[in-house]
Formats: C-alpha cells, sequence, structure tokens
C-alpha cells in the first residue's frame, strides 16, 4: 500500500472514531467532568440552592465535617459497619447456598429457583416485606420468639440499639446473584483435581479446603471488597427502614442518606454536602486502592 | 457399568435438610407477604397469625386499587417510560461509543477509555448534586423525568460500554472487512453486521436496565415530586402512611401494604418466568465482572 493512501486511511479512521464516540466523550465531559470539578469547586463555599450570593469558605467544611459534625462521623460509622457485616453475611449465606447447589442431587434446579425467589422483590418494596415480618408488636418474627418463652422482645427496626442489625440480616437475604456467581466459580474448578483428591482417600471437608477453597479463594476476596464499596453506597434500604432521615434516632442513617438530607431536603446546603461527598470518594478511592493491590498480588501468586 | 451413589444415606440427609431449611428462611419473607395479604385489617394490625383466620383478599384487592392516590396504571407506564428512554438510550449510544472504541484508530484512544473507565469509582452522590442544581435553575427538574434519562443519551454508562466493547473486539474483522469491499458505509455496516450479531449484549443491558429502573428508588425519591409523575417505586408508600397523622405513632395496614408490593412485584414475576435464562446469564454475567 502506498504512504499516502494508508495516510488516508488512519485520517478516515480518526474520523469515524470521532463521529461513533463523539456523543460519549461530550456526555463524558457533561455528567462526568463538570460535576467533579463544579462539586469540587462547590466544597469550598457555603453555597444553598436558591442562595443567589455565597462566600468562598476554603477548607472549613471539611474542617466542620471533620472535627465537629457528630452526625457526619456517626453516618460514617454506621455506613461501614452496615457495609462489612452485611457484606459478610451475604458471602456466607451465598458461599453456603452454591456449595450446597453445587451437589449432585435429585431436584437441584428446584432449590435454586426456590433460593432466586427474595430477588423477585423490588427492592423498594423489601423494606416493607420486612417491616412486616419483624414488627415488634405483631410480627411473626417476634411471634416466634415469644413461643420460645423470650421475655423481652426486641424491637427490631423500631429500636435506635437493634435498627442497624435488623438491616444487617434483611440485607443478608440479598444472596441470589453473588450465589450464582460462586456456583459458577465452584462449578468451573476442573473435575480433575477432586478425581485425584478422591482416589488419594481426601475427605469432603479436606477437598472443599485444599481444592476448592483455594482455587476460589481470590475471586473470593475480590468480593468482600466489592460487596463493601457497594454496601457504603447503598441508599435503598436505609431510605425505607428509616422513613428517609435515618429513624429511629439516627440509628440508620448511612453516610448517602445523610448527604441526601444536606443536598437535598431543605435547607439545600450543597456547599457542605460537597464537601462530605469529597470525603466519601476519598474513602471509596482508598479501599479501591487496596482492592487493586492485593488484586495484582493474587494475579502474581496464580501465575507462578 | 454398575452405578453408585456420589453420597452415603446419611450425607444425603444431611444435604436434603440444610438445602430445604434454606428453602424455607428464603421463602418465609414471601409467604408471610401472601397471607398477610389475605388478612382483614383488624387481624393484620394485631395478630401474627402464621394461617390467616380472615380471608378478605378481594376486598384488600378492592380497597387497594380504589385508593384515589394509587393509580397503579399511571404508575405502572410511567415506570415504563422512564425505562424505554434509558434502555433506548443506552443501547444505542453506548454501543455507538464501544464500536468506536473497538474497530477505529486514535491517538490516546486507549488511555481515554481507561480515563473513562477510572471515573466509574466516583460515587454518584458526588455527580449528583451539580446535576441536581442545574435541573433545578433550569427549571428542568418536573419536566417529562428528564433528570432521570438524558444523561443515558449521551452514553455515560462506561460499564454498558465497556461490555459492548468486549463483544465488538471479538468480532472477526473479515466480516467488516467484506461490507467495505462491497462498499457498505461504516454506519450501514454497523446497522446490518455488528448489531444482529450482538442481539444478546442488547438484551442483557434491556433486562438489566428494566431491573435498575424498577428498583431504582433514589431517582424518584430525588425528582419525582408531583402526584401524576409517581413511578411504582412510589406506590407502597401510600399505603404505608395511610393512617399517619403528625408525629405520634400510627398503625400501618400491614393488608395493604401487602397488596401494593405483590402488585409491585407482578411484572419482575413474569419477567423473571419468561426469561429466566436470560435473567440469570445477565445478572451474573455482569456480577462476575463488577
Amino acid at each position: 500500500m502506498q504512504g499516502t493512501s494508508k495516510k488516508k486511511l488512519w485520517k478516515k479512521d480518526y474520523t469515524y472514531f470521532l463521529l461513533f464516540t463523539g456523543l460519549a466523550l461530550v456526555g463524558f465531559l457533561l455528567f462526568y467532568l463538570y460535576p467533579i470539578i463544579r462539586t469540587l469547586l462547590l466544597s469550598f463555599t457555603d453555597k444553598t440552592i436558591f442562595a443567589l450570593s455565597y462566600d468562598f469558605k476554603g477548607f472549613e467544611n471539611y474542617i466542620y465535617a471533620l472535627t465537629k459534625d457528630t452526625l457526619f462521623w456517626q453516618s460514617i460509622k454506621q455506613s461501614f459497619i452496615y457495609a462489612f457485616f452485611s457484606g459478610i453475611a451475604v458471602l456466607i449465606t451465598s458461599m453456603v447456598l452454591a456449595l450446597l447447589l453445587s451437589s449432585k442431587v435429585r431436584g437441584i434446579v428446584f432449590f435454586k429457583t426456590v433460593y432466586m425467589l427474595p430477588f423477585i422483590i423490588p427492592s423498594f418494596a423489601v423494606g416493607a416485606v420486612y417491616k412486616n415480618l419483624f414488627n415488634p408488636y405483631n410480627g411473626f418474627v417476634n411471634e416466634i420468639l415469644r413461643l420460645f418463652g423470650v421475655k423481652n422482645l426486641p424491637l427490631w427496626y423500631a429500636g435506635p440499639d437493634t435498627a442497624l442489625l435488623t438491616m444487617i440480616i434483611i440485607s443478608s437475604f440479598g444472596f441470589g446473584v453473588k450465589m450464582l456467581v460462586f456456583l459458577a466459580a465452584i462449578q468451573g474448578v476442573s473435575k480433575e483435581y477432586y478425581e485425584a483428591a478422591m482416589v488419594m482417600g481426601a475427605s469432603k471437608w479436606r477437598r472443599f479446603v485444599s481444592i476448592t477453597l483455594p482455587l476460589i479463594s481470590p475471586m473470593l476476596f475480590f468480593n468482600v471488597i466489592l460487596i463493601t464499596i457497594d454496601g457504603l453506597k447503598s441508599f435503598n434500604l436505609a431510605f425505607v427502614m428509616g422513613n428517609g432521615d435515618g429513624w429511629p434516632s439516627n440509628s440508620t442513617l448511612l453516610f448517602p442518606i445523610y448527604m441526601f438530607k444536606t443536598a437535598f431536603n431543605s435547607p439545600f446546603r450543597l456547599g457542605y454536602a460537597s464537601a462530605m461527598a469529597y470525603i466519601f470518594f476519598l474513602i471509596i478511592l482508598a479501599l479501591t486502592g487496596i482492592q487493586f493491590l492485593l488484586s495484582r498480588f493474587y494475579v502474581e501468586k496464580d501465575v507462578s | 457399568m454398575k452405578k453408585y451413589s456420589l453420597y452415603s444415606k446419611k450425607e444425603k440427609v444431611n444435604l436434603y435438610f440444610w438445602l430445604i431449611f434454606f428453602s424455607v428462611v428464603a421463602l418465609l419473607p414471601l409467604y408471610y407477604l401472601l397471607i398477610t395479604s389475605f388478612k382483614s385489617l383488624e387481624e393484620a394490625t394485631t395478630t401474627a397469625t402464621m394461617i390467616p383466620h380472615s380471608f378478605e383478599l378481594i376486598e384488600n384487592i378492592k380497597f387497594v386499587l380504589n385508593h384515589e392516590d394509587y393509580n397503579v396504571v399511571r404508575m405502572f407506564f410511567n415506570t415504563v417510560l422512564v425505562f424505554v428512554l434509558k434502555a433506548a438510550g443506552t443501547c444505542i449510544t453506548c454501543s455507538f461509543a464501544a464500536y468506536g472504541f473497538a474497530k477505529f484508530r486514535f491517538p490516546g484512544k486507549n488511555a481515554l477509555f481507561f480515563v473513562m473507565l477510572a471515573t466509574m469509582m466516583v460515587p454518584g452522590e458526588l455527580l449528583g448534586i451539580p446535576i441536581y442544581e442545574f435541573m433545578v435553575n433550569t427549571g428542568l427538574k418536573n419536566v417529562f423525568y428528564i433528570p432521570l434519562w438524558v444523561s443515558c443519551w449521551f452514553g455515560t454508562d462506561v460499564f454498558m460500554i465497556f461490555m459492548f466493547k468486549q463483544f465488538f473486539e471479538s468480532l472477526p474483522m473479515d466480516y467488516l472487512e467484506a461490507a467495505r469491499i462491497d462498499g457498505c458505509g461504516e454506519f450501514r455496516a454497523f446497522f446490518k453486521i455488528v448489531v444482529p450479531l450482538n442481539v444478546p449484549v442488547y438484551t442483557t443491558v434491556i433486562l438489566l436496565y428494566f431491573i435498575g429502573t424498577y428498583n431504582d428508588l433514589y431517582g424518584p425519591a430525588l425528582y419525582v415530586t408531583e402526584k401524576k409523575d409517581w413511578l411504582m417505586a412510589n406506590s407502597i408508600s401510600i399505603f404505608e402512611n395511610l393512617y399517619k397523622s403528625g408525629s405520634s405513632s400510627y398503625i400501618v395496614p400491614w393488608n395493604y401494604v401487602s397488596v401494593a408490593c405483590i402488585i409491585a412485584m407482578l411484572p419482575v414475576v413474569l419477567l423473571f418466568s419468561f426469561m429466566q435464562k436470560q435473567f440469570l446469564e445477565s445478572v451474573t454475567g455482569t456480577g462476575l465482572k463488577g
């Protein structure tokens, strides 16, 4: 091919690249780059949404959030507790169910469908469904506890001490998708390993600990951090359980809810909410960094 | 050949015990939801019976459907409208962008894509503040759900671009070369060759967007205020707050709430029963990646 026509071809490629991706590049500027910069600028001001004038405050918002705002720390703390424990709970339930489903007995497809069923409750309805179940006065769970002779029946979502725990229990029913992911991973483990182990007379437990677990552990670990990051961002359940404002007495106030309240409820403190959003972003960034480093460590281990 | 069981009898009993145990746990919320919808208002608000003593399902359904705020047809079609606008926008603009990234040369294209992928880490809350500010200032906040779907028409779902890109890259170049030699334009080739060969990817995106839109509470909580604009996500709270008065404690009519929950579940149940395979494949496929 001649040099000139080759150059022409490249030029044509550039044009088509821009024609195909142009809209997405504009969208990137409008919906990612602009908000990132704008939020950063807002975070140094005391802007509220309808205010025409506002003052530049430097790092005041950040300092206030980190040193004085007890509600901010409470929401961060609760978000972490919720994300971590619900992450662990989901991980354990979905892992156990995946292991059960990986056994080869009759009717396993039926059980798989049954385990997927909680998934069909839309997440905006999950709160109502479980509030009914955990209702402290005439709910099913307390009725069972009463049958077993428990005297001080827990208030569940209505009590400040138990509300977060109730949310963690409810979220552990969200095992459906992860269960399928783990099941696929378990079934992806080559049969030859098991056959070799069986020839050598390894027990079921031994086979699980020595073969299944090491082979799927990178993915398992990956998922712990992914679930935790997801949990930090979770909004729907806490919004429904806490009637949108962390009821009772801020015990279900997760960070996204607090930020939502600050920015989008009267008096619409966009500036302060922006500062909180940036602190939150840095936390997520740090976690993602850890995940990235650890996943590299695992990849290297796999190769060697 | 002698047929032998993989498990001993004791192991089998054990296995079935746990399989059934977890089935009960998984089904309990759904069962309790179902029986609560049968109960009368009095029973639903006073006793926790495992088998309902009153059978007022028809009355409950009538009450719910006749409630003046509960315009379920309208709420459903509003939700469908938002879903269609979001899914169509994403399918068109994201697959376009992905095709550009997958098949054409451009200086710094890979770095650009990496930057776009990296911004996925930025939480939606952070991005949402200036967008909310913009929507309020321009008065677009309550116009035709614009805040909910407009970004989808600008290829902003980087994860979907990533997914489309993966599939487009595995597409053999021969097809496209052949089309080019035949004098087929790039856009024609895209619609005549690339799209038909990747129908399952589009199905996945549509399914994921249905789940996402239907379940979304953040968008409606932020942008949907007028009663006529309510989505399915707004439907439950009508009955939860039915007898709410002031700040004192109030009775929640669980029977009506349960009926509303079941009605809200129906579209998902239908979708799940007709498209279970695609549904599970889409969800696990993306679950693995992110």
